[in-house]
């Protein structure tokens, strides 16, 4: 009995929980939603459906309100016909609608360019840059942080420097990434690999020197040695936060894909962005932003759902006394 | 292993000796006495328990036993073996579960065979039989985080006592447990001692405990840290040879006496 109310319990919770998963992206959708559509709420500018006597207006043009008032006065002064118009909101909001259209429109949209890339295709090269620049950032980062963490001397050799070293902004080496590694992914993968590789090392050292020390005693006790200690107790009990932080560094590495992905032969979705955003298609920008943050979202699900299955001992189950 | 260094000194049956320990602790720079001039021998077979208020450094006697902190003056010797690095001649069992939370059960066992058993299968069979003499053998394949705090402990002991060292460390291994369980862990690890001959050092805050378990206890007076007293108790083992009778007059008689003696260690400004 008293179990089964604890269980009841527990799947109460995880409904409020799920609903509040929701709600956190149902609430900003409702509200971006509201101010699309509700009138009045927000809607600034005015939409021209007529120019009436006003000259320089046109047809679905955006003008700010009270200019269209004073434009609107003076063309009853002259005797001309008054310019007609509704609110609107400024083009840098497009409503939802708009956005899932272009969402739709974005794959379906073939490149205007043969140079140019499909967008499943620029997503699939941002993707790929991430995953090289991140895999040569851990391939390296991993076992430094490891080692400082785990002998002071090669701490005190290693950090200091790296402690300075990451200060240099990533996007300050772009033209140098340029000049030595050429104008192809090369430099992109070097630009993702210097903003994680700093971070990644010192986050690493800290986590391994977290490590309780009452495992490393234990396994003194039991006759290890230094490679044994390295090995069997070190690298085993750091890897759940290890990979916990590897998650966390995963997304600062999307951070610097925009930077990455602007120098040597632009390329992938934040160029599209960038491109999109000059031509003033904001619903594109919008529909790249909620691809980014979908595969961050997943790609991280994803991992945290792996991560069980790799250190099954976090899991609790009931034993005897 | 070069884990202890050879002395000719020799008396027969001593299994561990404190000779001259005296340990001193850098605090911001700041010397602090932590042990003083501890002199103190414990025979093969044995089952001693050190008793002292908390700060009087029981637990840094232990673990300079254990060779995982360092002696200032004298030393430990293990049958006339300078202690200067923990080694497999002296297994410890501590107060935090200290199991490796990534191995399970049996793994966690088979840690400290490695150099003796190289081949893999081998060593399952052997940390099989461990697991099972502390009667855990239907759980050999669980992580420590599924089991309670006394089965931690348990698989803890025969973790320690697989490598078969010569003396069993014990810092405050029941502390955690609740009083149910450490009653039971307490026979336990009679039945334990009893079975295999082997000398235990039982480090404990309570004093029931060391009354009911002990050959003999060393009671600890702290500022600084020295041995105040080595009181064998007499008080037959009535229960099966194994545990005191608690509730007897005996054990009031000697439980009282040796509070009196903790009490009279303790300044009155501690």
């Amino acid at each position: 009995m008293a179990l089964q109310s604890h269980a009841s319990f527990v799947v109460g919770r995880q409904d409020k929980a799920r609903l509040l998963t929701m709600g956190s992206f149902l609430l900003p959708l409702l509200l971006w939603a509201a101010v699309s559509y509700v009138p009045g709420l927000w809607q600034p500018l005015i939409k021209v459906s007529t120019p009436g006597g006003v000259a320089f207006y046109q047809e679905g043009m955006l003008v700010e309100k009270d200019q269209f008032q004073i434009q609107a006065q003076s063309a009853l002064e002259r005797g001309d016909a008054a310019p007609t118009g509704s609110p609107a909101n400024p083009v840098y909001l497009p409503a939802p609608h708009e956005v899932a259209a272009a969402l739709y429109t974005s794959f379906t949209t073939p490149p205007v360019r043969r140079s140019e890339m499909w967008f499943h295709q620029s997503i699939w090269h941002s993707v790929t840059i991430i995953f090289w620049g991140f895999l040569y950032s851990c391939l390296l980062g991993v076992p430094l942080g490891v080692l400082c963490g785990a002998y002071k001397p090669v701490s005190q050799l290693a950090e200091p420097f790296i402690e300075f070293a990451r200060y240099f902004p990533a996007p300050a080496f772009g033209a140098l990434a340029v000049a030595i590694l050429g104008i192809h992914d090369a430099p992109k993968v070097a630009i993702i690999f210097i903003g994680t590789f700093f971070q990644m090392v010192l986050v690493i050292a800290n986590t391994t020197r977290r490590l309780d020390t009452r495992y490393v005693e234990a396994a003194l006790t039991l006759g290890a040695n230094r490679l044994r200690l390295l090995w069997q107790v070190v690298v085993p009990g750091i890897l759940p936060d290890l990979y916990k932080d590897l998650r966390i560094l995963l997304g600062w590495a999307w951070t610097y894909l925009i930077v990455a992905e602007l120098i040597g032969t632009s390329s992938g979705i934040t160029w599209f962005i960038t491109q999109q955003a000059r031509y003033k298609n904001f619903d594109m920008v919008f529909a790249a932003l909620i691809i980014l943050g979908l595969i961050g979202l997943l790609s991280d699900l994803l991992l945290e759902r792996m991560g069980r299955r790799l250190f099954p001992w976090q899991e609790k189950r009931l034993g005897g006394s | 292993m070069a884990a202890v260094e050879t002395q000719m000194l020799s008396s027969s049956s001593v299994k561990l000796a404190f000779r001259d320990l005296g340990k001193t602790f850098f605090v911001q720079g700041e010397p602090k006495l932590a042990l003083q001039n501890i002199n103190a021998e414990i025979r093969t077979g044995e089952f001693v328990s050190i008793v002292g208020a908390s700060g009087c450094g029981k637990s840094t006697l232990i673990r300079i036993a254990a060779g995982l902190e360092q002696a200032s003056e004298g030393g430990v010797y293990v049958e006339d073996n300078l202690v200067i690095k923990p080694g497999q001649d002296r297994g410890m069992v501590f107060q935090q579960f200290s199991l490796f939370p990534w191995l399970t059960v049996k793994e966690n066992v088979m840690f400290g065979l490695q150099d003796q058993c190289p081949d893999k299968a081998r060593r399952g069979e052997k940390a099989l039989v461990w697991v099972e003499r502390v009667g855990l053998g239907e759980f050999v394949d669980y992580y420590p985080n599924q089991l309670s705090g006394g089965m931690q402990q348990r698989v803890a002991i025969a973790r320690a006592l697989a490598p078969g060292p010569k003396v069993l460390l014990m810092d405050e291994p029941f502390a955690a447990l609740d009083a149910q369980t450490r009653g039971r862990m307490q026979r336990h690890l009679l039945e334990i001692w009893r079975n295999l001959n082997i000398t235990v050092v039982f480090i404990t805050h309570d004093l029931e405990e060391a009354v009911l378990l002990a050959d003999k206890i060393f009671v600890l007076a702290p500022k600084p840290g020295r041995l105040v007293a080595t009181l064998p108790i007499d008080i037959p083992r009535t229960k099966d040879d194994l545990e005191r009778d608690k509730y007897g007059p005996e054990f009031e008689r000697v439980f009282k006496k040796i509070s009196a003696l903790l009490a009279d260690s303790v300044p009155l400004d501690h």
